[in-house]
């Protein structure tokens, strides 16, 4: 009995450990090379892919393209404004195309679209940090 | 004076962190990829496997333990595992569409091992 009680103590001081950690690197790590993936996937993939699942929707996919090249260039300069806008802009893309796989009910035919959902979550994580840190900034 | 354009996206690519892309590969490794597996290609069952036990590895080690040495070995499995995705996806005929998506986790699993790599020869 006491060994089991032991380990699992022992088992829940590993989780909690984990979970800090990953509450650490989600909060303080570089949020650069995300912000470069998250452009490049938004100006080449979601394009081609919403275009060949989704249907031709102009209104969608050309913006995203401009998006994703605007991302870009505020990653590549040092303007913490710039970079916050870009990422607010993205998030809504990658909601925008979440909602829209979710309404076309691509979810339930395969796990791989669900990488649009982990898209938006890292989207949102991404402009979480860098609001974060453009409010350090701005307060000192 | 700071680097600007390419020059910035190299060195942003060579020298920030690479844990939360750690994290990101581990967690698709461990839950994300065997389900699209079993969903959309059933024929592979050691790969969802090895995917499931790579991910968790790859999550202990960046999470749990921290030493470069065991973040590098989960790294080049996290490579192999997104090789092997690749590859399977381009054999069946599925890499299109949102599928391609599976390509970027292959960048990003190249990437960590460059960047876990040169981070350890550093130390």
């Amino acid at each position: 009995m006491e060994r089991s009680k032991g380990r699992y103590a022992e088992a829940l001081k590993l989780v909690r450990k984990i979970l800090t950690q990953l509450k650490e690197v989600w909060q303080y790590s570089d949020s650069q090379p995300t912000e470069i993936t998250l452009a490049g996937a938004l100006a080449v993939l979601f394009p081609i892919a919403t275009y060949l699942e989704i249907g031709y929707a102009p209104i969608i996919q050309l913006p995203a393209i401009a998006a994703g090249l605007y991302q870009l260039y505020c990653v590549s300069g040092d303007c913490i404004n710039c970079r916050v806008r870009a990422s607010f802009i993205t998030f809504c893309f990658y909601a925008v195309g979440a909602v829209l796989y979710l309404y076309k009910g691509y979810y339930w035919q395969g796990a791989s679209y669900w990488g649009w959902i982990l898209l938006t979550f890292s989207s949102f994580g991404s402009l979480k940090r860098i609001k974060k840190e453009q409010l350090h900034r701005n307060n000192g | 004076m700071s680097k600007k354009g390419l020059k910035r996206a190299v060195e942003i690519f060579k020298y920030s962190d690479s844990e939360p892309n750690e994290v990101f590969t581990g967690l698709l490794h461990l839950a994300i990829l065997p389900l699209a597996l079993y969903t959309e290609m059933i024929k592979s069952p050691w790969l969802c496997l090895f995917s499931m036990a790579v991910g968790a590895f790859q999550l202990y080690a960046v999470l749990y333990n921290g030493s470069l040495k065991l973040r590098s070995n989960a790294t080049k499995l996290a490579a192999v595992v997104a090789v092997a995705t690749v590859l399977n996806y381009y054999i069946a005929g599925l890499l299109t569409g949102s599928r391609v998506g599976w390509l970027l986790v292959l960048i990003f699993a190249i990437w960590n091992v460059v960047r876990v790599d040169m981070q350890k020869h550093l130390s």
